[in-house]
């Protein structure tokens, strides 16, 4: 059973126990009836799905709703879907350093990296970036301690066990490794953004 | 029929209810400020609700290029300026943010669903800046109003409910929250950050990151309350403490820095 958190007069966070985000969002969306809402948005996050509706929202009555339409669920699979390719050229500024770190060379963390199945477990920090999950363990290094004012467009970057790229140019913290010459997002493709919660995501080297 | 930016002020842009159901690509809902404001501007020029007006924090001044029916928060009535004359908006004494609605409404390009720029991700569908021409719709058929409504500030408190994460703050941090009176430390389009006693945290251990919505309250490492704007962050890993009620978001995100306000709690 997921516990329902209260959060104001028009949403409601549900926690995921062991569930992916992306997937208790899905079910949420399909197996909960959201009659009498004008219109509902699920957000995840790292463990949670804030459900937010631009009218009233009864979270006793929603409570009631999950217990009744979604089983407990025990895999934290997403659904299984199509795998999007992302080319890197890896030739970020933080790569070397990175290989120190973790006393492996350039080579060893670019497999890592391209070997590991991602996934988008959830957006946020800026539109189309996305959180993905799956670096092994040992690359899973902390944030810069001296952000950078400024990450282009493009930047493949690992920090705090994730992988993302970064959508636009913006400040970050993260590691750089390379970039990509894929738009992760424009608002004004049918699709605007290329890595969606749920994605699976696979780095190559381009 | 449209009007050039002669000078863009602080802060202006367009706006109309913002866009909703883009949170999971990390898009925000952006939109006026004061959505109750826009409304009753674009109801008096017999606009739809929807229609996108003009936002200022102060300083925002126009020329029209063609008759344009207008009207702005404060003004007490719809009027028209010629081809030539200026239109200046300023917010209205003890408000943060003024509004400018036109006849037929802005024309903006819709940007996912909605013509509102968002200051934080930079999705801006027409910049308000000196020299942008600001086209407008086409009317529908209903009469403009003879009258705005009257619009009182308000200085009643502020309902907040109870948040996801009170319990990963001090004992008592909601009381605390509604018994002590706050300052509007800064006060934009992403957020409101409060003056005050700090909160503290219950443990040192680090919320992952979860959904945010306007009016959530974040208690940050400083202890000092940050509620959540139109354009804020989607996600976000400081505990939420509370979350201001739909209604009464508009009427706090008006209130001028150095105001004081106070908080009660409504039940969730």
């Amino acid at each position: 059973m997921f516990d329902v958190l209260p959060y104001g007069d028009r949403a409601a966070l549900v926690e995921c126990g062991t569930t992916h985000p992306a997937r208790l969002a899905d079910l949420l969306r399909q197996s909960v009836s959201w009659d009498g809402h004008p219109s509902v948005q699920m957000i995840p996050g790292a463990r949670t799905v804030l459900i937010e509706s631009t009218g009233a929202l009864d979270r006793g009555r929603l409570e009631e709703a999950i217990r009744t339409a979604l089983p407990s669920l025990d895999s934290d699979d997403p659904a299984e879907g199509e795998i999007v390719e992302v080319p890197v050229h890896y030739d970020g500024p933080d790569l070397d350093a990175v290989a120190a770190e973790v006393g492996t060379g350039v080579g060893d963390v670019i497999e890592a990296h391209t070997s590991a199945l991602h996934i988008v477990d959830f957006c946020g920090f800026a539109p189309g970036f996305a959180y993905m999950s799956g670096l092994p363990e040992w690359l899973h290094l902390d944030r810069l301690e001296q952000p950078r004012t400024r990450v282009p467009a493009g930047s493949v970057a690992i920090a705090a066990g994730w992988s993302a790229v970064y959508p636009g140019e913006s400040p970050g913290g993260w590691r750089l490794l390379g970039r990509t010459d894929l738009r992760v997002f424009d608002p004004t493709r049918e699709s605007p953004a290329l890595l969606t919660p749920g994605s699976r995501v696979r780095f190559r080297p381009a | 029929m449209s009007l050039r930016v002669l000078s863009q002020g602080v802060a202006s842009s367009v706006q109309d209810l913002g866009r909703f159901g883009f949170g999971h690509l990390g898009v925000t809902g952006s939109g006026a400020v004061d959505p109750d404001t826009s409304a009753r501007l674009n109801l008096t020029l017999g606009n739809d609700v929807s229609c996108a007006v003009l936002e200022s924090a102060g300083g925002l001044r126009l020329v029209a290029e063609a008759p344009v029916a207008y009207v702005r928060d404060g003004d007490i009535g719809p009027s028209t300026v010629e081809a030539g004359g200026e239109i200046r908006l300023d917010p209205q004494p003890g408000r943060m943010w003024g509004y400018l609605a036109v006849r037929g409404g802005v024309d903006a390009p819709m940007v996912l669903g909605s013509r509102s720029a968002d200051a934080l991700s930079g999705i801006v569908p027409l910049p308000v800046t000196v020299g942008a021409i600001i086209a407008t719709g086409e009317p529908g058929d209903r009469p403009m109003a003879d009258v705005t409504l009257p619009m009182a500030p308000g200085t009643e408190a502020i309902r907040v409910s109870v948040g996801p994460r009170a319990d990963w703050l001090e004992d008592g941090a909601m009381e605390r929250l509604t018994s002590e009176t706050w300052t509007v430390e800064e006060s934009n389009r992403v957020g409101i950050r409060l003056g005050g006693t700090p909160i503290s945290p219950s443990g040192s251990e680090q919320l992952r990151s979860e959904g945010l919505l306007a009016g959530a309250i974040q208690v940050p490492g400083s202890g000092l309350p940050l509620v959540m704007g139109r354009d804020h962050p989607t996600t976000g890993g400081y505990p939420v403490l509370a979350v201001v009620l739909a209604d009464d978001l508009g009427r706090m995100a008006q209130l001028p820095r150095g105001s004081r306000l106070r908080f009660v709690q409504a039940p969730t």
